[in-house]
């Protein structure tokens, strides 16, 4: 079969894996609920309780995930073409660290309880609106950093982010240190990273992050190409690098931030997503781009139903499940039989 | 041939006035100034760190801070866009990533960026299996670039910037790490796409007898200045090597045939 031909039947063979897990997983829970239950069935109407729980709680929740995941998959993605480096992934840069900076500024100061009236609506949102503030201020200051030493090189951009990252990591664990039990308790499992919804709405939420991040990496996805060739391959083929890189690493980093905001910093899924896909098909970012969202919301769903279901009734940070997971399977992924 | 690249032959010219160009802080080019005659041959010679492949690389477009004119094909190089110059020039790098994991032929089809919604898909296809044929690289097109050998790769990078169907193609050290039969088979190409599609070459080398090897003309760096310009021919004359490269040079071989060889005299053997 040529390369493209089996390339074509693995990508299209994600995607029905993602589809299938997708659909699958709100029926699979503490308890499993049935197509009858939701829907009614033979004469037996369905049942208001159930429905609601299916409806209410667990579409959307497979619906953020699912979303969450791919556009972690595709950041993750497009970051380490634009930084020519296997390593990067959104919360190395610093943007991860930034909006669980302003999650946690949000929780300490008490923004997100506590009010009342109007300030109980613009309550509830505090705190993603505050943690997507945080994102922003890390993107700000890696690229005033980047424009103030142009040329200085994409490893020492990365660097930049790692170290912004530790810092940021420091005033969160001063605000964790400070704080009274109960926010602590808050502030700590949301750095876990968890994926908790209630209502359509919010599960809608981190649906034009992963429109926008799959938009790009398609639109682009010979310039990424380019790029993972290095600045000079890419500028003498015609690639405006400047613009480029800049495009991207704003939109991406914005759709982070937005669901960094509402799920948490998951760390991990970033890296392993496209290096899966990588090993799959190659490194064209046409197909590859697909591939790492599937792969990317496949995971996050199975991580996050596991994370609902294994120490029910507690609900596990999702990003616990992730690294416990994903650690030894990366670790198989790189040192496994099938490596050379 | 390349009838789709649309530019008359003149566009093949390049002309340098008065480049100079400082890297941080550190004066690299200066007061450089040459041109190139659309569909000719030139040589950049000099020995490390005289400044040829910054030359090279503002040229093509990689370094874009220079003070001094650069005219591509008649136009301002700066007014050009990065697609409009990658049109106009291309460039085969001195080293090119080895651990990137695509097949020949992906590769050979992002070369095609530049006249992306301009060309064909036809004319994409007939340019990288024109530019696959004449360096002879065929055969490796399913293969991943990592597990190619230096001179394989070298030899898709050439084929690459053929693909591009630009008036002129910029070489950076092209043979330096190349055994002889692939440095051979390297010069062959060159002369070809010279001859047969009538494209502007410059060659950024430290290897004189390169420059011996074909017609054009040779331009000295030193210091980041031009020292000489002229024919491969003027080069034997006495002294001039040992000027150029800081050490005195013999040459060996018939004065009939084209059959010359210079080679640095060894101080002690």
């Amino acid at each position: 079969m040529s390369p493209a031909g089996r390339e074509f039947k693995i990508a299209r063979f994600a995607l029905i894996v993602a589809f299938a897990v997708a659909l699958a997983a709100p029926w699979v829970g503490v308890r499993l609920i049935l197509p009858s239950d939701v829907f009614g069935w033979g004469g037996r109407a369905a049942d208001a309780a159930e429905a609601s729980i299916f409806w209410q709680l667990r579409v959307p929740r497979v619906l953020l995930a699912w979303c969450a995941g791919a556009t972690f998959g595709l950041c993750g993605m497009v970051f380490q073409a634009l930084f020519r480096n296997p390593l990067a992934e959104p919360s190395l840069l610093g943007v991860s660290s930034g909006a669980a900076l302003g999650a946690a500024a949000a929780i300490r100061f008490g923004l997100s309880v506590g009010a009342v009236g109007v300030f109980k609506a613009l309550g509830a949102i505090a705190m993603p609106a505050c943690a997507f503030a945080g994102a922003l201020l890390a993107i700000a200051i890696i690229s005033a950093f980047s424009r103030m030493a142009r040329g200085a090189g994409d490893a020492t951009l990365l660097l930049a982010g790692v170290a912004i990252s530790s810092l940021f990591s420091s005033l969160i664990m001063v605000f964790q240190y400070t704080g009274g039990a109960a926010e602590t308790y808050k502030l700590l499992s949301w750095t876990m990273g968890g994926i908790s919804v209630v209502g359509m709405n919010e599960g809608l939420r981190a649906v034009p992050s992963f429109l926008i991040t799959l938009a790009m990496s398609l639109h682009f996805s010979t310039e990424l190409d380019l790029l993972t060739f290095g600045d000079e391959i890419a500028a003498t083929r015609g690639v405006e690098l400047e613009k480029m890189k800049r495009l991207l690493f704003a939109g991406m980093s914005l759709s982070v931030a937005m669901v960094v905001a509402n799920c948490g910093p998951i760390a991990f899924l970033g890296l392993i997503a496209p290096h899966v896909s990588r090993r799959l098909l190659g490194a064209r970012h046409r197909v590859l781009a697909p591939c790492s969202a599937a792969v990317g919301g496949t995971a996050l769903v199975v991580c996050d139903t596991a994370a609902r279901t294994l120490w029910a009734p507690a609900d596990l940070p999702v990003g616990i499940i992730i690294s416990f997971l994903g650690a030894p399977f990366f670790l198989w992924l790189l040192f496994g039989p099938r490596h050379r | 041939m390349s009838a789709c690249s649309g530019l008359a032959p003149e566009a093949g010219g390049i002309k340098i006035d008065g480049l100079s160009v400082e890297l941080g802080g550190k004066s690299i080019l200066s007061e450089v100034s040459f041109e190139i005659e659309p569909g000719s041959f030139l040589y950049v010679i000099g020995r490390n760190g005289a400044g040829k492949s910054t030359l090279c690389k503002c040229v093509a477009g990689v370094i874009r801070g220079y003070r001094g004119e650069l005219f591509i094909g008649g136009r301002q190089a700066s007014s050009l866009s990065a697609r409009d110059r990658s049109r106009a020039v291309a460039y085969v790098p001195q080293s090119s990533p080895g651990d990137v994991p695509y097949i020949v032929s992906d590769f050979m089809e992002m070369s095609r960026y530049p006249w992306r919604g301009m060309a064909s898909e036809a004319d994409d296809r007939r340019a990288v299996s024109e530019a696959m044929e004449l360096t002879d690289i065929t055969f490796l097109a399913g293969r991943r670039l990592s597990s190619l050998s230096g001179g394989e790769r070298q030899k898709v990078m050439i084929a690459s910037a053929i693909a591009q169907e630009t008036r002129t193609i910029l070489m950076d050290e092209p043979t330096t790490y190349l055994d002889y039969a692939h440095q051979v088979e390297t010069v062959d190409v060159m002369a070809r796409v010279n001859r047969e599609r009538g494209v502007t070459i410059m060659v950024v080398t430290h290897d004189v007898n390169l420059a011996m090897a074909l017609s054009g003309k040779v331009v000295a760096l030193a210091g980041g200045r031009v020292l000489w310009t002229g024919l491969p021919s003027g080069l034997l004359e006495p002294g001039r090597l040992e000027g150029i490269f800081g050490v005195p040079f013999r040459h060996y071989g018939s004065e009939s045939g084209g059959g010359q060889i210079l080679a640095p005299q060894r101080s002690r053997l």
